[in-house]
């Protein structure tokens, strides 16, 4: 129960802040415009005086997508049936799960590092705001938090970083030695089996890191602890409370697969062909960023009550 | 070319291998075919020349995965010259080590899918353990490896016998061979997994005595196979238990009591014999029947988590052996075995006689093409390959790009477009596609563009000219020359002369070329002779590695002065600079058009000039010139020029540059898929937030 109370009050208060959830909104377009612009330009500039341009309304001529990603940039070539679908999402997990991310597209990785850094620093004024009891979201108040909690933040989530790396190698061995194992198994169904098994833990002690990084980063701001002393009391409360902090995190899963369902079938397909339709993808992509902003923010809140609740 | 190219390099070494096989061998019996009796086989008269007929008896261990076999090769000599050697093709020899040629060739392509190390147990060979004339004679140590292609004395893919005397045009030869192979982890499409074997090109097999010689190649990684046709007669021994499948129909099964079954397979007609056991497979039978074509019995060797694609595999066969059956010739064999190979075998999507591999997935959404579209191009090789037997080491186009472009046509014929299908999951680490298949709407190929291929062909146009022999393009090339570009080019026949006129080439072609070995100029010759087109410049400039690439450059219109002796209606009057200007004189505009061919490839084109009205103006792009500019004079304003507007040219490979607005409107659609790739992308920086 506790569970779950800590989560609507965090989603209750986090609806009540707009302005926070502008905040981070805008944060996120200010970040992904600049490259989104730059993408159109070089569509609209490979297409030029082309009449391809009658086809690509009303859907994608692979043809010319094949002529665009041989002449264009690294950004340009991010352009990819499944970058532009209404599964989008999965391209990005797959991305993340293969390992295939830092080798793809390693210029859009370094933006992303780049939007890490601006996360972490926003996040430090979000985990102070829950801590303050939310109210009215001052910008000066908020700034300040964050710069103050941005170097003990960044120490954190360098030895997240480091975890994550490990667990990225630990699964690059574990795939392949089932693969090498499994080289004579003929049933693809079975070798998924495998595979899906092994994905089990390894998502585990993904979560598992990136539990005790959020409530390490709690820890560090809410009791003013250094980096590594907030590590050892993050890693102590999800070793002392695991069920309610996996129960915490698979309420918030389930919540943000939901989104991503609504969002799916809300998306029309690539067939719009006027402003107002690219528009209204444009909204609705707007409404599932936003909406994964907000379960993003309520987790942080509903894992400071969560902390609070046994901490007091 | 080879032969000439086997005598210049061979030479040394036929001397040496005289040496030490010592003393004069046998004379070698001339005698009457000693195949199999034609009446057996249920053909009583051969579609073929059947001059190269085997009988061969094989043991697989599965413990040690080897196969342990005996053969007698019944030859006789087709040609005009006599000769006193007969070549053979070791195929598995190709994966020894790393040495040979095919081993070479595949790290050049750089898309081995055996990267890394190799383990031992991997690796595969082939080793002749005696050779003789069937009247005892040992020909053993006559036997030497040859490399008449590129001199890499590693290669023991190509093996040459010595017979004490020639074989004279018409006679016939009889050879006994013992021999024992290792069977590898899947190379090139044969080998095993687990318990699945999947067994091709496995045998000493002879090359085929030509005009000029013997045409014998060494393995590449990226050309197939050649050989004469023949009569088999093969037994398999397997485990008691295993489904076997091969080349032919069964004649005969015996248990034999130690826990193996032999199964007996008999085949006519056919260059090639192929076979594959496993306990798994689930056997599912179906017919072909048609109101013109003869019934063909569908065997289907399925992988049981494959259960429900099964009428999938049969109805994809059954429209390969439909439409190429009506286009250009009927199946002859009366049944055709399908084998859904095991995942991960490697062995999928590949052509041997009335037998193939498909190739499917545990998902594979319908609509997505595919099994079908790999079932109906392994189906449509038996006809591009089994039936008209060309040389894929040296014209792997003739069947590779007639039967891409034959699927392609008859798999949009009876499927329709297929939509693009994203797989994702696939584990760090681990090769291949996602386990888990998605089709994604409005990212089909469509219309003109359903080939699929420019985007494939377009980065190896000026690769090698495709009249290079096969085996000599780049190896990482070939694939898209022999499939791509071939494919494309027919369908530019096809738009260029009609459908017709290109099902009466391609099936006189067939016709002509049955159970032959046709070249390229054998294909070219026909299609002249059909045609009442000049093509044979087009044709000739295919075979080079000139690229097609028409484009307009710029496009202008702007207001002229309509002066001089002008056009009124059924008159002409003088209109002086001053009246040309004047208010209320009708409005008047010149429009320039420069079309450029920016490839080297040259084809007729016409030019269309739109006009604001919707007026419309056809031009022929003429002569040899790198550019043209056109000037049109109109009462409207020029809206757009097309060059090649109806897409005849399907080998443009940038069909991008073929039209031009003289008012650009790129943004929408810009802003389109920008706006969509933008929400992509602010998930694709939140994921990294969402780990902070």
């Amino acid at each position: 129960m506790i569970v779950m109370k800590a989560f609507w009050s965090s989603l209750r208060s986090v609806l009540a802040a707009p302005g926070l959830v502008a905040l981070l909104w805008l944060t996120l377009l200010l970040a992904a415009v600049p490259f989104g612009v730059t993408m159109q330009r070089e569509i609209s500039q490979d297409i030029g005086a082309s009449r391809v341009h009658h086809e690509l309304r009303e859907r994608m001529d692979m043809v010319w997508l094949g002529e665009f990603r041989e002449r264009t940039t690294t950004l340009g070539r991010s352009l990819e049936p499944a970058t532009v679908s209404r599964v989008d999402f999965l391209r990005n997990l797959d991305l993340l799960f293969s390992g295939r991310l830092f080798s793809q597209h390693p210029g859009l990785v370094a933006a992303g590092v780049g939007y890490g850094l601006v996360w972490l620093l926003i996040l430090g004024g979000v985990i102070d705001r829950f801590a303050r009891g939310g109210g009215r979201l001052v910008l000066s108040q908020f700034l300040a938090a964050a710069g103050r909690y941005f170097p003990r933040l960044a120490l954190l989530t360098g030895v997240s970083a480091m975890g994550y790396w490990a667990i990225y190698r630990l699964a690059l061995w574990g795939f392949g030695a089932i693969e090498r194992a499994t080289g004579d198994v003929t049933v693809e169904a079975t070798i998924l089996k495998y595979y899906l098994l092994a994905a089990l833990p390894i998502l585990l002690l993904t979560a598992l890191v990136m539990l005790i990084a959020d409530y390490a980063r709690i820890a560090a701001i809410v009791e003013e602890r250094g980096a590594w002393t907030a590590l050892g009391r993050g890693a102590r409360f999800v070793a002392q409370r695991p069920l309610r902090v996996l129960g915490l995190a698979f309420v918030v899963t389930l919540l943000a697969l939901a989104v991503v369902a609504l969002r799916t079938y809300a998306t029309p397909g690539v067939s719009e062909s006027d402003p107002f339709g690219i528009l209204a993808v444009f909204i609705i992509g707007q409404v599932f960023v936003v909406s994964r902003l907000i379960l993003r923010v309520t987790r942080v809140g509903a894992e400071l009550a969560l902390y609070r609740a046994f901490r007091s | 070319m080879s032969k000439q190219a086997n005598q210049r390099y061979l030479g040394s070494v036929v001397l040496l291998a005289l040496a030490l096989a010592g003393t004069a061998v046998g004379r070698a019996h001339a005698q009457g075919d000693e195949g199999p009796d034609p009446a057996v086989l249920g053909v009583e008269q051969g579609l073929s020349p059947r001059n190269a007929n085997y009988t061969i008896d094989v043991r697989l261990d599965p413990e040690t995965r080897t196969l342990q076999g005996t053969q007698t090769l019944t030859w006789t000599n087709l040609q005009e010259r006599p000769t006193n050697r007969l070549w053979f093709h070791l195929y598995w020899n190709a994966w020894r080590n790393r040495h040979s040629t095919w081993m070479r060739e595949d790290r050049i392509r750089g898309r081995s899918d055996r990267k890394g190390e190799i383990p031992e147990a991997d690796w595969s060979y082939i080793e002749v353990d005696s050779v003789g004339l069937s009247d005892g004679t040992d020909l053993t140590r006559t036997m030497y490896f040859a490399f008449p292609d590129d001199r890499n004395v590693e290669d023991r893919t190509v093996m040459v016998v010595l017979l004490p005397e020639a074989v004279e045009p018409g006679e016939t030869v009889s050879l006994d061979m013992t021999w024992h192979s290792k069977i590898p982890r899947t190379f090139a499409r044969t080998g095993f997994r687990g318990d699945y074997y999947f067994i091709a090109h496995w045998f000493p097999k002879l090359g085929v005595f030509e005009p000029s010689g013997w045409n014998c190649h060494q393995f590449h990684a990226g050309t197939e196979f050649y050989s004469d046709y023949g009569v088999y007669d093969v037994s398999m021994t397997v485990p008691e238990g295993w489904i076997l499948g091969a080349t032919g129909r069964e004649a005969e099964r015996r248990d034999n009591g130690d826990g193996s079954t032999t199964h007996r397979y008999e085949q006519a007609d056919v260059h090639a014999f192929t076979w594959t056991t496993s306990p798994d497979y689930q056997v599912h039978e179906a017919r072909f029947e048609h109101p013109s074509l003869p019934p063909v019995d569908i065997r289907l060797l399925l992988q049981p988590e494959h259960e429900a694609q099964a009428e999938r595999h049969i109805a994809a066969t059954r429209v390969a052996l439909d439409r190429y059956g009506s286009w250009y010739g009927a199946y002859p064999y009366g049944h055709v075995t399908v084998v859904d190979p095991a995942y991960g075998s490697g062995a999928g999507g590949m052509e041997y006689p009335t037998i193939f591999t498909a190739g499917s997935r545990l998902f594979s959404p319908e609509g997505g093409g595919r099994p079908e579209g790999v079932t109906i191009h392994e189906a449509g090789h038996q006809f591009w390959y089994g039936i008209v037997g060309n040389n894929e080491f040296e014209h792997a186009w003739l069947d590779e790009g007639l039967n891409t472009f034959s699927t392609a046509r008859a798999q949009f014929a009876a499927f329709g477009e297929s939509r693009l299908t994203e797989r994702f999951f696939r584990p760090p680490g681990v090769q291949g596609s996602g386990f888990f298949a998605l089709l994604l709407d409005g990212f089909n190929y469509g219309g003109r563009d359903y080939l699929n291929r420019v985007t494939r062909y377009r980065p190896d146009a000026n690769s090698d000219a495709q009249g290079t022999p096969s085996f000599r393009y780049y190896p990482g090339s070939g694939g898209s020359l022999s499939y791509s570009k071939t494919a494309l080019w027919l369908r530019t026949l096809e738009n260029w002369l009609g459908w017709e006129t290109l099902q009466t080439i391609l099936s006189t072609f067939f016709e002509r070329w049955k159970f032959g070995h046709p070249t390229a100029e054998d294909f070219f010759a026909v299609a002249n002779e059909v045609t009442e087109a000049d093509i044979s410049g087009f044709l000739a400039s295919v075979m080079t590695s000139e690229a097609f690439d028409y484009g307009i450059e710029s496009v202008a219109s702007f207001p002229a002065q309509n002066t001089g002796w002008v056009k009124d209606g059924e008159e002409l009057v003088f209109v002086d600079a001053e009246e040309a200007t004047a208010e209320g004189a009708d409005e008047f505009f010149r429009s320039e058009v420069v079309v450029r061919r920016y490839g080297g490839g040259i084809f007729p084109v016409d030019v269309l000039f739109v006009f604001e009205d919707g007026h419309e103006r056809r031009r022929k792009v003429q002569g040899l010139g790198r550019w043209q500019l056109f000037t049109e004079e109109y009462s409207a304003r020029l809206d757009y020029a097309v060059v090649d507007p109806d897409g005849v040219l399907a080998l443009d490979i940038l069909p991008g540059n073929n039209s031009r607005e003289v008012e650009p409107q790129p943004d929408l659609p810009a802003w389109k898929w920008a706006a969509r790739w933008t929400v992509w992308f602010e998930d694709f920086l939140s994921t990294f937030g969402f780990f902070i």
